[in-house]
């Protein structure tokens, strides 16, 4: 293995539900699966009592065991505050809490309190590593994706996920630019563009001009709290409708019948795709819970029409910004897994009266848009290859008197921009002029979104109005605010001090930049070799805990296998053979697998028809075209 | 008659001797012109100031600078030379947005132009009373709340609006064009800076209007 490793550049769509990675192998995007042949990484961390993680498929598994510490959706926390998810706090089954002193939010897990920024590092690292292993190199650097309406505080704690866990980010892209860079690479194409991104939990529309190798964003809108999410919680409402007051209070109270019922909202959506009708069982006797009800498509449809609406209203919006019709939309983009579900399309063909391209896999366009990019950016790209002319997606303004704004820059201005604003000082000798930014179109402060406070110091003292400060707001290409200052009278450079509202500081990101990244050796195969073994350690955790609470599942017959299986791991763990522990890992694995599968099944049932769960829940890795051309 | 914008871009650069792109910066080797930063959004774009520039010319335009100097192209070679062609590309994005909306450019073309008068406080043409109070009410009306149908009648009314002033703008540049220096022309740039003025006012409340998306 030594002498082996190479550094790669890749693309990787950091998603509210799943996470994928991919790079630029031979001239051509594809998505890089892991040893298992899994392309999708399920963005889910598991935490247990000891603090000791697990994320991904695993972690998704353990849900039922450890429904507290499973969390799901972090991207809906990155960059918020406590104020801006009310209406998701009661959704999920772990516990979300406000950072003391700060507006910041963080989960809270067996007591200790984990910030989005951590957990998206932790399923970023898996990412890696996942991929560092598939083809045997080292992953520090990349491409990450953003949705296109995610503010400066969403951008940038994403840009921190991705430095806690040990990559250069190259760029921050945003996802529907992402998409339209995997359909569209032939520069003789030229028109217009579409894209409709509706992911797990978030959702775009952004509107693009190709012209001769040129990807320009003309306008962009969204929402960063729609998406399949509330596809499941519409479907929730569904199948938890008959259920008694009682009932229904028992459920929202408990972590692991939420997630229950989740799983079975999931399933029941995804099979509605392409059935009519979807059979929900669900037994939870300690809660008095029992569900057995027939959801019939045209129900589901109903239920969601007012959600589709929205992303239609955002539609219009866009377009009224771009100042065009839809007939001047020459070809639509559906990216997201929810645009599978037919009453999306059925919805945008008939707004459109032209259906939209769905050639390529919703899940993975965006990844495989990234990783050109990240070819591009990373120096190995042709230098002819595309460029990507986005926008921002807010208007930027500052604080003034009285509590009004000043609007700097103006919703989807290209990017990078510039835009300067004169200060003063209100006060004899006033040294420090304190600056606070804002994102968003209303006119006074308390309705905008505060970006964070800039103060700018050191000015040099004098009689008040003599100072003349001119500030510098540049959003750089991630649509990444940076502020520069200088006093005109003295050419004093001012100091700038951030204050995040949402995020972190610089300081605080150095500090959680994880140990086992600060502390790898240079030698990937050891560092490697250090991580199989921490996976190794959890698994033998969670089976030690299966085989303790699940005796009702487990004969003896399949308890002695898991136990030798154990055996056999602890015998390899200690040693330094990583693929001598891997072997283990897996044979323990396969050992739990259907005790994991009954576990769920003994909760939750959907009549599918003679699919498997993996069919269902859409595991099998399914086949896709790398590139399709606009016609 | 029109007269078309002409490239005035002979820039070449100091170091290289290569043409640029844009006088700002050098695409070939890297070399930046801080100094050039204050031109005009023409002198960015190697434009001759003129009003009637077609769309289609601005968006080739924008394909070949972007293509030559869009910081992407740059990112590998140095963390010096990518923020020069930041920053270059950010006074192009600027020149180009300027360029672009009629409005802005008129107003440009009034503070370039050699034979505009420079119009004071009490030189400036003054705005009708009843337009700027039909302006007021219309913001507080936006500001109410409208119902669909009336904010669909609104923003056909504004677009209206700003095309006719569009072609006010155009008829007067011509004019200006042809008799330069004379009261004509005088004439015709009082006319233009009313109608800036008075488009900066249609464009806040077709600003208003957008507003955010409903969540």
């Amino acid at each position: 293995m030594k002498g082996q490793t190479r550094d790669i550049v890749a693309g990787i769509d950091l998603g509210t539900t799943n996470s994928l990675c991919a790079w630029v192998v031979d001239g051509q995007p594809a998505i890089i699966a892991d040893r298992k042949g899994r392309r999708i990484t399920p963005s889910v961390v598991s935490v247990d009592e000891e603090h000791h993680t697990v994320v991904g498929d695993e972690a998704r598994e353990r849900g039922l065991l450890n429904p507290e510490g499973t969390i799901t959706s972090v991207k809906r926390f990155m960059g918020r505050g406590l104020s801006d998810i009310t209406e998701d706090l009661g959704r999920f089954p772990y516990k979300v809490v406000r950072v003391r002193d700060s507006e910041q939010v963080s989960i809270r897990v067996h007591g200790r309190e984990y910030t989005p920024q951590e957990l998206s590092a932790m399923i970023l690292s898996e990412v890696k590593q996942r991929a560092e292993r598939a083809v045997n190199g080292r992953l520090k650097r990349a491409v990450i994706t953003v949705p296109a309406y995610f503010d400066d505080a969403q951008r940038q704690a994403t840009r921190d996920a991705g430095r806690m866990a040990g990559i250069d980010v190259l760029r921050i892209i945003n996802e529907p630019t992402a998409a339209a860079l995997a359909y569209g690479l032939d520069k003789s194409k030229s028109g217009t563009v579409l894209v409709y991104d509706l992911g797990g939990g978030t959702f775009d529309v952004s509107i693009l001009k190709l012209t001769e190798g040129v990807f320009k964003v003309i306008a962009t809108t969204g929402n960063t709290s729609l998406g399949g999410d509330d596809f499941d919680h519409a479907m929730i409402d569904l199948i938890s409708a008959d259920l008694t007051p009682e009932a229904a209070t028992a459920a929202a109270a408990a972590p692991q019948a939420r997630l229950a019922l989740k799983m079975a909202a999931e399933r029941a959506k995804i099979t509605l795709s392409t059935e009519t009708e979807a059979q929900v069982e669900l037994s939870l006797p300690e809660l008095g819970v029992e569900i057995s009800v027939t959801i019939s498509r045209a129900a589901y449809e109903a239920a969601i029409d007012p959600l589709i609406t929205k992303t239609l209203d955002a539609v219009d919006f866009v377009l009224d910004d771009a100042g065009l019709d839809p007939e001047d939309v020459r070809d639509i983009v559906c990216v997201g897994g929810s645009t599978r579900t037919p009453r999306v399309r059925q919805r945008l063909t008939e707004f459109f009266d032209k259906a939209p391209h769905t050639d390529l896999n919703p899940d993975e366009v965006v990844a495989l848009g990234a990783s050109i990019q990240a070819n591009v950016l990373g120096g190995d790209g042709s230098s002819d290859g595309a460029v990507l002319l986005d926008v921002t997606p807010l208007s930027l303004g500052i604080e003034t008197y009285g509590g009004g704004t000043t609007k700097l820059l103006w919703r989807n201005s290209p990017i990078p921009v510039r835009a300067t604003e004169g200060f003063t000082t209100y006060v004899d000798n006033q040294t420090v002029v304190d600056i606070h930014v804002l994102q968003g179109e209303r006119e006074m402060a308390a309705d905008l979104r505060s970006l964070g406070r800039f103060k700018l110091k050191g000015l040099p003292p004098m009689s008040a109005g003599m100072p003349r400060v001119l500030v510098e707001f540049f959003i750089n290409a991630d649509g990444i605010l940076q502020v520069k200052a200088k006093e005109m009278t003295s050419g004093t450079e001012a100091g700038i001090e951030v204050t995040p509202t949402y995020g972190l500081t610089d300081e605080q990101v150095e500090e959680m930049i994880f140990d086992s990244i600060e502390n790898a050796e240079e030698d990937v195969e050891a560092h490697m070799l250090a991580d199989t073994k921490a996976e190794a350690g959890s698994i033998l955790r969670y089976s030690k805990k299966v085989l303790a609470e699940r005796t009702d599942l487990i004969d003896a017959a399949l308890a002695a296998e898991i136990e030798a299986a154990m055996e056999g791991l602890e015998a390899v763990v200690a040693g330094s053979v990583r693929s001598d522990i891997e072997t283990a890992m897996e044979s323990l694995n396969d050992k739990t697998a259907p005790v994991a599968a009954q576990m769920m099944n003994e909760v939750l049932q959907v009549t599918v028809h003679g699919k498997t769960m993996g069919e269902v829940l859409g595991e099998k890795p399914r086949s896709s075209a790398q590139y399709i051309q606009l016609t | 008659m029109s007269t078309y914008a002409k490239s005035t871009n002979a820039w070449s650069c100091d170091s290289c001797g290569a043409a640029m792109a844009t006088p700002l910066f050098c695409d070939g080797c890297g070399t930046d012109y801080p100094e050039r930063r204050g031109m005009t959004a023409f002198g960015i774009l190697g434009l001759e100031p003129t009003f009637s520039i077609p769309t289609e010319m601005i968006d080739d335009l924008e394909s070949k600078l972007v293509s030559r100097l869009h910081p992407d192209r740059w990112q590998s070679r140095g963390t010096s030379l990518h923020r020069k062609a930041l920053i270059a590309q950010a006074a192009v994005n600027e020149a180009l947005e300027e360029i672009r909306t009629p409005f802005r450019r008129a107003e440009t073309l009034i503070s370039v132009l050699p034979h505009a008068p420079e119009f004071t406080e009490e030189t400036r043409p003054s705005l009708p009373t009843p337009f700027l109070i039909q302006q007021l009410e219309l913001q507080e009306e936006i500001e109410d709340g409208l119902s669909k149908e009336r904010k669909r009648e609104l923003t056909t009314w504004v677009r209206s609006e700003l095309k006719e002033l569009r072609a006010v703008l155009d008829s007067a540049f011509q004019l200006v064009e042809k008799s330069k220096e004379s009261d004509t022309s005088r004439d015709a740039f009082e006319r233009i800076q009313s109608t800036v003025d008075r488009s900066r006012y249609w464009r806040n409340i077709q600003r208003s209007l957008r507003g955010q998306l409903p969540t």
